[in-house]
């Protein structure tokens, strides 16, 4: 099957698979807490059974015997959806991040895109949570490619501390090529699967007769390693997430520290829930979708200038 | 070893007094089980093989006392007690200070990590017991019925846990009474969850030497909170209670006449 096809929690069991394939580690554990299929891991735990426990419906449980295998030696990776294991927080924060853990802590299902199961579901404000904890990285691959790289390096490399990764559902491909990177007008930050749209939006925004519109991918968002350009004079930040504690509040950070002032404008959840739908119908209304975020460009875009 | 709970509570008390901070009544309601748990295996907790866990973590100063005692914290580190840049922190931190088996004291989270760490020894072929120490109160975290779900499932071999069963907890007695026996919480795991249970109805008189070697143990220890302080002080106020000069000398003189009888006795 072409990239194009796969999600980014696919490429967790498929990474897992090649990793065992190759290494034949037994002391890769994988944990799941009754979703084995939803987090992508079915082929693995067929394939690895060895390597491989259900823990059932107890996230809390997952994330202290994860704890504990990781303090015995054991390489641990263990999975749930965003909600529910960053949920747990009390648990990755004493019981991880405090005594700092070695291990990979995956939350598949992030943003909307579950779409018609509804809010209880998505993971909306993971990135806050984990943003907040000292110790603990957070992570975000954009696509299917990028995360086998991501979670290979992670698998094949000692860790000296947690990490949160964070997948997706859907199935995304973009193509992040040679983009104009004279940023002076306009730089994009987005995480996650926006890579298709933002490139749509800069084809857009140049016909328009805006140029030094560039981008960036921002994969690893704690600690941020993207650097930013000092005379960029406007920033734009997307995420599937709350604008509230995650990507954009993570480059507000920073250009505070930098002693910059561009204008940043935050694209993402306005500090609101959204509802049970299919996910084009959320983007649209939530306003997450191309269009909208390209309408926002340009209103904030000529705000500026007039 | 032979650890005289006497002495552990000596230090435990002048530990707590000296920095007027730190829970008296939960550590003295642990020793009389930790001196019997090093008398067993103190050699093989110090070398790392056997894992200790105080998943009641604000118990830790049990825990420290003991390890004092054998050698492997200083007297000096000992008066770092819950001060800045030391590694005896007011509940137990594994990075700092490996000999604790886990972090602690957000309650209800030791046993998973305990159960964790029984089964990667098993997985990885490693020799070791490890052994849980939950406070009554803690059983109302679900996360430990989370816990003992999962250990019975999986059965890691050499898993102990025992139950400081006090009736106590920091707002007073223990609210939700299990039926008010621990004998009750007995049948419960027996039914329920372990085969192996026993039940100790008196701290002093705690035998661990023909605890199960293939499957995980319960242990449950009838208690008293503050176990081992004169009788005005025992029970449900001795949770975070500081005594004041007057006090503390007292129950130091209390302590230090028991602690000479067991060593003559």
């Amino acid at each position: 099957m072409a990239d194009e096809l796969k999600s980014t929690r696919q490429a967790l069991g498929d990474t897992l698979i090649s990793y065992m394939d190759k290494y034949k580690d037994n002391k890769l554990i994988v944990l799941t807490a009754d979703l084995t299929g939803p987090t992508g891991l079915l082929q693995f735990s067929k394939s690895y059974p060895g390597n491989f426990m259900d823990l059932g419906i107890a996230e809390s449980n997952m994330i202290g015997v994860g704890a504990g295998m990781a303090l015995d030696g054991m390489k641990v990776v263990m999975t749930s959806f965003a909600s529910f294991i960053t949920g747990r927080y009390d648990q990755i924060r004493c019981s991880l991040a405090y005594p700092k853990i070695p291990c990979i802590i995956v939350g598949t299902h992030s943003g909307m895109a579950i779409g018609r199961d509804g809010v209880t579901q998505m993971g909306l404000e993971d990135i806050a949570i984990m943003r907040a904890l000292p110790n603990m990285r957070v992570i975000q691959p954009n696509n299917y490619t990028n995360a086998c790289e991501i979670i290979d390096y992670l698998l094949k490399n000692d860790l000296n501390s947690p990490v949160y990764l964070r997948l997706h559902r859907q199935p995304y491909y973009d193509e992040f090529g040679d983009w104009d990177i004279d940023g002076q007008n306009i730089t994009i930050y987005f995480s996650g699967c926006f890579g298709r749209e933002v490139y749509n939006i800069i084809q857009r925004l140049n016909s328009k007769g805006i140029s030094g519109v560039s981008a960036e991918i921002v994969r690893s968002i704690k600690p941020l390693l993207t650097p930013i350009a000092p005379t960029t004079k406007m920033i734009v930040t997307i995420e599937d997430h709350s604008i509230i504690g995650g990507l954009g509040s993570a480059i507000i950070e920073r250009c505070s520290e930098m002693e910059i002032n561009p204008k940043i404008i935050r694209i993402g959840l306005n500090d609101i829930f959204p509802e049970s739908g299919k996910p084009e119908d959320l983007y649209r209304k939530y306003k997450l979708d191309e269009d909208s975020i390209y309408e926002r460009i340009i209103y904030e875009f000529e705000k500026l200038h007039t | 070893m032979r650890i005289n709970p006497w002495t552990l509570r000596k230090i435990i008390l002048k530990m707590i007094y000296q920095k007027k901070s730190g829970h008296i009544g939960p550590s003295f309601s642990i020793v009389d089980l930790i001196s019997k748990i090093f008398s067993e295996s103190g050699d093989r907790i110090l070398t790392g093989e056997d894992v200790l866990i105080i998943s009641k973590g604000h118990a830790v100063p049990a825990l420290y006392a003991v390890l004092n005692m054998v050698g492997a914290i200083s007297d000096e580190e000992l008066e770092t007690f819950r001060e800045i840049d030391s590694r005896l922190e007011g509940h137990p931190v594994v990075n700092k200070l490996p000999l604790v088996g886990a972090t602690t004291g957000s309650l209800g989270q030791g046993l998973s990590i305990a159960i964790g760490r029984a089964l990667a020894k098993e997985k990885l072929g490693k020799n070791g017991t490890v052994s849980c120490i939950i406070g009554d109160g803690e059983l109302q975290e679900g996360q430990i019925w989370e816990a003992l779900l999962f250990a019975n499932k999986y059965k890691p071999k050499n898993l102990n846990i025992y139950i400081d069963w006090n009736n106590s907890q920091n707002n007073g007695e223990l609210l939700f009474n299990f039926n008010t026996q621990a004998s009750a919480i007995d049948s419960i795991m027996k039914d329920f969850i372990f085969n192996r249970v026993y039940y100790f109805n008196d701290p002093e008189k705690i035998e661990l030497n023909n605890l199960n070697k293939k499957e995980p143990n319960i242990v449950i220890i009838k208690n008293k909170k503050g176990f081992g302080l004169p009788k005005e002080f025992e029970g449900e106020n001795s949770h975070s209670f500081i005594p004041n000069e007057e006090e503390y000398n007292i129950i130091l003189k209390y302590i230090e006449k028991n602690e000479s009888e067991y060593n003559n006795g």
